[in-house]
């Protein structure tokens, strides 16, 4: 029979807090970008999946310490949970802040 | 540190937004449409800087600080940014700080065993008598 893995609710809610934080502040900083740099909208999407994909890049290495393999101390499922799940989550932060700041610089 | 980032970052991203502005103003003025010309490359540069700034400082901010103990010593944190969500090692972390995360539960009134409790104290009184 395999060992079950208990985990302590309170720390991994902080986790959750702290990478959605980051990733806030990221589609935020991108949606402003986008805003000034006014791309075609197709490109618009991809400044946002690959500025995002490299900001959660940099969470994952530095915070995490995905290089030497603790991420799993932090995170349940910690490729699906930072990279993934929270990807479509962010788009509107996004679409608001580029077009709030289309608006003003145009 | 992190709120100088978030300021500096800002500061780029607001430069470049006006000089962004400036620019678009004058294709106006010149009848140039936007599309012929990009933005040219400091803007663009400028841009992509201040969203590396901004996310910096969201990294930095969520640094974990150095904790106090009970015992007045400054405990560092196994981990920089982040805490461990195993039990074991979340457990180990109290432990180092000598405080109980469910010390409210496990002292409740209800569930304190008086009698017992009264025991050890006049055990405990008793040794402290002996050794003064």
């Amino acid at each position: 029979m395999s060992k079950e893995t208990i985990y302590y609710g309170p720390n991994a809610d902080e986790n959750k807090k702290k990478l959605s934080k980051v990733q806030d502040v990221t589609s935020l900083a991108l949606g402003v970008g986008a805003g000034i740099l006014a791309p075609e909208p197709v490109y618009g999407f991809l400044f946002y999946v690959i500025g995002y994909t490299v900001s959660n890049i940099a969470f994952y290495i530095t915070c995490c310490e995905g290089l030497q393999g603790r991420a799993g101390q932090f995170y349940k499922s910690p490729v699906k949970e930072i990279f993934v799940d929270n990807l479509l989550h962010n788009i509107p932060e996004y679409i608001m802040m580029w077009c709030l700041v289309y608006a003003l610089v145009k | 540190m992190s709120k100088i980032l978030y300021i500096v970052g800002s500061i780029l991203l607001l430069h470049a937004g006006y000089s962004s502005f400036e620019f678009h103003q004058l294709l106006k003025t010149t009848h140039h449409s936007s599309t012929d010309s990009g933005l040219p490359s400091d803007i663009i540069i400028e841009v992509l800087v201040g969203i590396v700034v901004l996310v910096a400082g969201s990294l930095s901010s969520i640094e974990i600080p150095n904790f106090l103990s009970v015992d007045n010593e400054v405990i560092h944190p196994d981990h920089k940014y982040l805490k461990p969500i195993e039990m074991s090692k979340a457990t180990a972390e109290f432990e180092k700080l000598k405080i109980n995360p469910f010390a409210e539960l496990e002292t409740r009134i209800e569930f304190i065993d008086i009698v017992n409790k009264r025991k050890e104290y006049a055990k405990w009184s008793g040794q402290e008598v002996e050794e003064k």
